[in-house]
């Protein structure tokens, strides 16, 4: 067979040609075979069989056949890849290995993400059909290979061995990776150390900080968001004194959120020069807030990054004032004049310069995760919604729970959307009934939606406890079959959907 | 017994359309159950729909069959989708009793039905007209062969280089004289000439080859029954004479456990080119656990048509499978009712690719115009080499994978660097992975594509 492979190959390639160029142009034709072959289409031609064309026809259909029925597979050197040890942790149920995937066809990363959180916390490993999808979706993505790391097991690990695109997902060797590895990696490693062990991340940062160039620097401190510490203080100190940018905000930022940090109580200091609260004239000595612009920067205030922090807005004084105001914390007031926050909040009300020291305090409140002054400012303006990620759980709830009932539900609704955290069976409920209640009243009445409203409930999808889809399953239908019903009726649906889709994922991924 | 389970994607399979499964997922809420059943393959449920009494909703697993009291024309209605997809999901609430009267009846006619051998096909009314017809026919072919060996020579003659630049309609032309002369499976080979010449690459090789093989068939059927009786049925059947499936079915069969060891599926389009739409051909490759005999069961499902799920790969069951005569025998049809299924240990047959590919070059060597063909491969690894995926086996012999195949490291995942078992399909020129057996799991790699190629339903 295989000796006289080049011949069969050669009398094809004629018989090709002569096809291609056709038989009226070509005169005469020689397919001259070997062994068997030949004398097969010798006898095709002798004998007459047909006109030339019908010759040509059948000793094409010889040779593809030979050559079909003749073909053998090349054979390599064979190359085993390395065998994989036993897998560790146990398989998730059919079930939750549909669901995954059908996350994935539905290109729906939010349940894909959740799928992985729970998955983590039953001790399971995610399916071995799907490892390269997970393996690729984490790839672009530093918080989904997060997610996706401790559901790999060996399998996934050693897969991700076999493939330089996920080389990312090797832990194993700390030290060679930052010191070798590539961008993504590294990043990827810090986080996770940050997480685990957040001193000996700061050891690797500092062991390189000074070959890094100022993009990696910068990226490199955005990992400190996790596990921040006191015992970062003077690095991130001493990267004040950095030259790009970007790294002296990150470091500015970060030192920001650390109470007892210097930066901050050199921020204290300086905005107690900037707000006074002044006792005024008259019978009923009223009380007042003055701002004290500041003249100029000094270089202390230069390097604690107060230019930068204003350079977003320009570059007048007031800006200056509202950056320092916006780093100290805003527990000094309250210290400084011996009153509750709503109280110093009523001070300020009468000032010229509110809205900039009610922004600049909104801003220091995020940074400080100071409860108290986070409900003082939600009761001064509840369009704040943010501010409720800096409250404890159980009192959130209730300030939701609160504004449920209140006069403004859909406020609640937007605190509820924007909360970092999934609700409670209990406030869910409570919130999903307050949803049930606002759906219905909108396709009754005439009244619209507040703008923002379908993103919120858009948001809820994720922040509502699965559980409670039974208490939001009424359709909202209204006397009013118009588009903005039609439109109430696609956005309950699309939540209740997704509800009842995490309520079996959750189901599917209990801990047994 | 034990019943064929259903997962919530063959359900979303058996769905005629988008709408009837949304509808069906709107049903399948408990509280709209006011009675669940199952007693082995018999599912019944009552739901309370907009009428005053609830909707008698049955199910028969086996089949699948389905029938409900609802006016709905959607088959299957979204009632009966709805308790199918409770049954997938929540299987613990259905309680298992004998079935009430109002269902009982229908699942009872069904079972003695599948007890009865297939009723005989209907006695031909006048034995003389129908001889007349057929002899008709065989003369209406006999002109339509003609006719394109002319038109072959015609195109030799002229060259095949100047194929891509021939008018529109050309092919179809050809092809719908072939239909004219009811020779519909040359009219399909012709047809197929337009989508070599249009689509592949290398379709000056493809298109000789074609018009070749055509030839052969030409050739061969002139010969005529006498001096070709092997080759015979194939030759009849590939220029468009259909089997009868009751006289098939009548014929003696194999009797085996057969496995279920992968399906392919292909579309063809049906209807006006424009506004046609896709036929979906299910090839459903199985093989004997003692006959160690390979079976392709074809399923075809028009558009707006379920699928068959009725097999599951890496499942076996007890069943004889009646071959269609062939000079290498590979359709078959089963005999209903078929045993239970059950899991499958091991795939019947699987060899090395060297064995493999000298089983696909007899099967070729015996019945030229087979296309493709279950390859059953042990002891293989998926392995890369540049951009091109392989299988290789442990004495390093490889097959390419088909190009269009994307799964090359899912089926390395699913290997873990040991050795697996791979049964897919070989046309000679690429293998196409249909199944993975590894760890002692199978894995139905089409459905897994199919999942990734359906629609978003919502």
């Amino acid at each position: 067979m295989t000796s006289n492979a080049g011949g069969i190959e050669s009398i094809w390639k004629r018989l090709l040609t002569t096809a291609l160029v056709g038989t009226a142009r070509q005169q005469s034709e020689s397919w001259n075979g070997t062994d068997e072959l030949e004398s097969v289409l010798e006898s095709i031609r002798r004998q007459k069989i047909g006109d030339r064309e019908e010759q040509l026809l059948g000793a094409a259909a010889c040779v593809y056949g030979y050559r079909r029925a003749g073909w053998h597979p090349a054979k390599l050197p064979h190359k085993a890849l390395p065998p994989l040890e036993e897998d560790d942790l146990p398989p998730c149920s059919p079930a939750a290995e549909w669901r995954l995937s059908d996350s994935f066809r539905r290109r729906r990363p939010g349940l894909v993400s959740e799928w992985c959180v729970l998955a983590a916390r039953a001790g399971k490993r995610a399916p071995d059909i799907l490892l390269p999808k997970l393996l690729d979706a984490g790839s672009k993505n530093l918080d989904v290979a997060i997610e996706i790391l401790p559901i790999l097991g060996r399998r996934g690990l050693w897969l991700a061995a076999q493939n330089p695109a996920w080389s990312y997902a090797d832990m194993a060797d700390p030290e060679l990776t930052w010191q070798t590895g590539e961008r993504f990696h590294r990043q990827l490693l810090l986080r996770y150390l940050r997480a685990k062990d957040p001193a000996k991340a700061r050891e690797f940062v500092q062991s390189t900080w000074k070959d890094e160039t100022a993009r990696e620097r910068a990226a490199q401190l955005k990992a400190f968001h996790i596990g921040l510490s006191m015992e970062d203080e003077s690095l991130l100190e001493a990267a004040l004194d950095d030259r790009a940018k970007t790294v002296k905000t990150a470091a500015a930022d970060l030192l920001s959120r650390l109470a007892s940090s210097r930066f901050v109580s050199r921020m204290a200091a300086r905005a107690q020069t900037i707000l006074a609260l002044e006792v005024g004239g008259g019978l009923r000595r009223r009380r007042r807030l003055s701002l004290n612009l500041p003249e100029e920067l000094d270089d202390s205030a230069v390097r604690d990054g107060i230019a930068l922090r204003a350079r977003d807005r320009g570059k007048r004084r007031s800006d200056w004032a509202a950056a320092v105001l916006s780093a100290a914390p805003p527990s000094i007031w309250c210290q400084q004049w011996q009153c509750s926050p709503e109280m110093a909040i009523r001070h300020v009300t009468g000032s010229h310069w509110k809205e900039l020291i009610l922004d600049a305090w909104f801003q220091a409140t995020l940074q400080h995760r100071d409860e108290s002054w986070a409900i003082a400012l939600l009761r001064q303006d509840s369009d704040r919604s943010e501010l409720i990620n800096t409250i404890s759980r159980p009192l959130r709830a209730q300030l939701v729970l609160k504004q449920m009932a209140g006069k403004d539900p859909f406020n609640a609704l937007s605190w509820a959307a924007t909360a970092d955290t999934q609700w409670d069976l209990q406030t869910s409920r409570a919130i999903a009934m307050g949803l049930d209640r606002l759906l219905n009243s909108l396709a009754s009445s005439r009244s619209s939606a507040p703008p923002q409203f379908a993103d919120h409930v858009h948001q809820l999808k994720m922040r509502l406890s699965p559980a409670v889809h039974t208490e939001i399953d009424r359709v909202p239908r209204g006397p009013n079959f118009g588009y903005a019903s039609l439109r109430l009726e696609m956005l309950h649906s699309e939540l209740v959907n997704i509800l009842k889709i995490r309520h079996m994922m959750w189901k599917e991924l209990q801990d047994e | 017994m034990t019943t064929p389970n259903y997962t919530i994607e063959q359900v979303h399979a058996l769905a005629p359309d988008e709408r009837a499964l949304k509808a069906g997922k709107s049903q399948a809420v408990s509280r709209k159950w006011s009675e669940r059943g199952i007693k082995e393959a018999a599912v019944w449920g009552l739901c309370k729909g907009s009428g005053k009494d609830p909707y008698q909703t049955q199910i028969d697993l086996i089949g699948p069959a389905f029938r409900c009291s609802c006016p709905s024309r959607k088959f299957p209605c979204k009632h009966a989708l709805g308790l199918l997809l409770l049954l997938a999901t929540e299987a613990d609430q259905f309680e298992s009793a004998a079935p009430p009267h109002w269902a009982e009846e229908w699942i009872s006619k069904r079972r003695e039905r599948a007890q009865q051998p297939e009723t005989p096909a209907k006695r031909v009314a006048d034995p003389k007209a129908a001889a007349r017809r057929a002899a008709q026919r065989e003369a209406k072919v006999e002109r339509g062969i003609e006719d394109l060996s002319v038109w072959m020579r015609d195109l030799i003659r002229q060259g095949l280089a100047d194929a891509p630049n021939l008018p529109f309609g050309y092919w179809d032309k050809a092809a719908a004289r072939l239909v004219d002369s009811q020779a519909g499976g040359l009219a399909r080979m012709v047809e197929e000439l337009d989508e070599i010449v249009q689509v592949d690459v290398n379709w000056q090789e493809k298109l000789l080859e074609r018009l070749a093989q055509i030839h052969l068939l030409i050739c061969g059927y002139r010969l005529g029954e006498p001096n070709a009786p092997e080759l015979w049925p194939d030759l009849r059947r590939l220029i468009g004479w259909a089997d009868n499936k009751q006289d098939l079915l009548a014929q003696p069969g194999v009797e085996d456990r057969w496995t279920v060891l992968g399906q392919g599926i292909s579309e063809i389009e049906v209807g006006d080119r424009n506004y046609g739409s896709a036929m979906r051909v299910q090839r459903i490759w199985l093989a004997g656990q003692n006959s160690r005999k390979l079976a392709l069961y074809i399923h075809f499902a028009p558009p707006g048509q379920p699928l068959d799920f009725s097999f599951h790969v890496g499942n076996s069951f007890n069943g004889t499978a009646v071959f269609y005569p062939s000079a290498f025998p590979l359709r078959a049809l089963f005999r209903e009712p078929r045993g239970p299924h059950g899991p499958a240990s091991h795939a019947p047959g699987a060899t090395t690719i060297l064995a493999a590919t000298a089983s696909y070059s007899n099967a070729v060597a015996r019945m030229p115009w087979l296309d493709r063909m279950l390859l059953r491969l042990g002891g293989v690894g998926p392995a890369r080499h540049e951009d091109t995926w392989f299988l290789q086996d442990e004495e390093g012999h490889t097959l390419p994978l088909a190009k269009g195949f994307a799964q090359g490291w899912e089926l390395i995942a699913l290997a873990g660097g040991a050795p697996m078992v791979c049964c897919g399909e070989w046309d000679g020129h690429e293998f196409e992975p249909l199944s993975v057996l590894s760890y002692n799991r199978w894995t139905d790699i089409t459905a897994l594509t199919l999942r990734d190629h359906q629609r978003d339903d919502e």
